[in-house]
């Protein structure tokens, strides 16, 4: 680690351990998850994530930044509790996570797959609510303030079917913040969306973010979109073993200009990592 | 033109062109091997006369639809319950794999002998019949929810019983629709084999003892009879479907997929 040029060793200590306990929501310790596939003999492990130290501050914009296949959505999935890890800590809160929460809200890249069909707008928005016995006129005023705050009046009553890939993303953000979790995970939410619709929809996060103040952590491979958005970028080694090597601040004022000479530079520091040599040997 | 293609859209011009042929391959045949159309339709006057032919239908409707229905009442619950739990699915999977092999007629003279002659051994027919597709449909379907969207519901705090009511059950409805649909038609399948047996009533029974008076004509009626009463009963299905169960997905998917 020490070998490669890009890292400042301060932004390690500063993201691992001077940050005080209280001001961050999420602690990581030396996690690790690994994947046993076949049986037997044939048994082979996979080590996915190895030794990741990060903390995640209340109400910051984190963004993880890697390749395919690097671990990000599997950090992601333990975070949300949809997976356990293999090895070291995970606090939210200072507790350990052991299962899916609402407080965890998960934003999923394919809408489709997330969504429920057979329930519209409004009553994707409601879901959660409803879950928990919230009765239909509180369940109302919140989906009402949702549905404004995404951008989906006039929408309310459509299904998932009649709507654009970007409208079904606002659905899927609605739903989350109709619940009130203090942590919104993002996996590529906006991976799958044509590049105009992409562009409006990363102003609409900012402005969601902006207004709500909820924590976000959200996993892109976009190098573009991670300046865009980030406050924080933990930039993750190639797997196996993948962990947080480098957290860059981007401390640029939102909403950003993508043509500014500052937001360049930003993105340029950004590439140069990854396209150095040492990158791949880490 | 314009009419043409309406007409060809509705089925219409399929029909017009399929009485044409009839006609013509009758014309040339030995009317007690092939009656014409004209010739089918007297029958059917005949048969309508005396009354046998509605209460044939009646008969054979009323078989077939009890025994749907109790096979999609089992084979509801049974389906999400294998597909919601491993390893029932693979305890019943090889009983699954092998008895669907088995058509329901074969089991006919076992069921005359374990239930009687009389209507319960052809229910229960029709409901063995009805009752593996309706399972593999379900458990296929509760198989195949995607996993983002029980992620999505539990941590959106639903409980798991709350994921099964609200997510896995309506998620699986366009497959368990699918199924007793399919189903549907298997039990048509059945029902007349089993007429032909052993009933003294039913369409299956009237196609079987018109050849013992050379009635080609009302061989003919029947087999019209049963391609009408699948035709209705699945156009019942669907429009039930659509309009009770549209919002999970069941559209105007008509014919071959479209």
């Amino acid at each position: 680690m020490s070998r490669y040029p890009l890292i400042s060793t301060d932004a390690i200590t500063d993201a691992s351990t001077e940050e005080n306990a209280s001001q961050s929501i999420i602690s990581i310790k030396q996690l690790g998850k690994s994947f046993v596939s076949g049986s037997g003999k044939g048994a082979v492990r996979y080590q996915v994530l190895k030794d990741v130290d990060l903390n995640i501050k209340r109400g910051e914009f984190f963004i993880l930044l890697g390749p395919s296949g690097c671990g990000k959505s599997t950090l992601l999935n333990l975070i949300a509790g949809f997976e356990k890890q293999t090895e070291g800590e995970l606090l939210v809160d200072g507790k350990p996570i052991d299962r899916p929460g609402k407080e965890r809200a998960m934003v999923f890249q394919h809408p489709d797959a997330s969504l429920f069909p057979w329930l519209n707008v409004r009553e994707n928005i409601e879901f959660g609510l409803r879950m928990q016995g919230v009765s239909r006129g509180e369940r109302k005023a919140v989906s009402d303030r949702y549905i404004e705050l995404a951008g989906l009046t006039g929408h309310e009553r459509k299904f998932p079917r009649e709507l654009s890939g970007g409208m079904k993303q606002r659905v899927q953000i609605a739903r989350v913040l109709a619940n009130d979790p203090e942590l919104l995970l993002m996996d590529e939410p906006l991976g799958a969306l044509d590049a105009f619709t992409r562009r409006v929809m990363q102003d609409e996060l900012v402005r969601i973010w902006t207004e709500t103040k909820k924590t976000v952590i959200f996993v892109t491979h976009d190098i573009q979109e991670a300046v865009l958005l980030g406050g924080r970028i933990g930039i993750m080694s190639i797997g196996p073993d993948s962990r947080v090597f480098e957290i860059i601040d981007n401390r640029l004022e939102y909403p950003r200009d993508l043509t500014s000479r500052e937001f360049n530079l930003m993105q340029k520091k950004l590439q140069s990592i990854f396209q150095d040599d040492l990158y791949f040997h880490l | 033109m314009r009419f043409v293609r309406k007409g060809l859209k509705a089925g219409l011009v399929s029909w017009l062109l399929f009485l044409i042929v009839w006609q013509l391959v009758a014309m040339n045949s030995n009317p007690d091997y092939f009656p014409t159309p004209i010739q089918t339709l007297k029958g059917a006057v005949e048969l309508l006369t005396d009354n046998s032919l509605i209460s044939y239908v009646l008969i054979s409707f009323k078989r077939v639809v009890l025994g749907w229905l109790l096979g999609s009442l089992l084979g509801i619950p049974a389906g999400l319950l294998i597909g919601r739990f491993k390893w029932l699915r693979e305890l019943v999977e090889p009983y699954l794999n092998f008895f669907r092999f088995i058509p329901a007629l074969a089991f006919i003279t076992l069921f005359i002998l374990w239930f009687g002659i009389g209507e319960p051994s052809k229910v229960i027919l029709i409901m063995y019949a009805t009752l593996f597709i309706v399972i593999l449909n379900t458990a296929a379907g509760v198989v195949n929810v995607e996993d983002d969207k029980i992620r999505s519901a539990r941590s959106l705090g639903a409980s798991e019983r709350q994921i099964l009511i609200h997510v896995i059950i309506p998620a699986v409805v366009p497959a368990f629709f699918n199924g007793v649909r399919l189903a549907m038609g298997n039990s048509f399948m059945a029902i007349v084999g089993a007429e032909m047996i052993a009933a003294n009533e039913g369409v299956g029974y009237l196609i079987w003892t018109s050849r013992l008076y050379s009635k080609t004509d009302w061989i003919f009626v029947g087999l019209l009879l049963l391609g009408l009463m699948g035709f209705a009963g699945d156009q019942l299905l669907r429009w039930m479907g659509k309009t009770t169960l549209g919002r999970y997905g069941i559209a105007k998917e008509t014919r071959f997929g479209k």
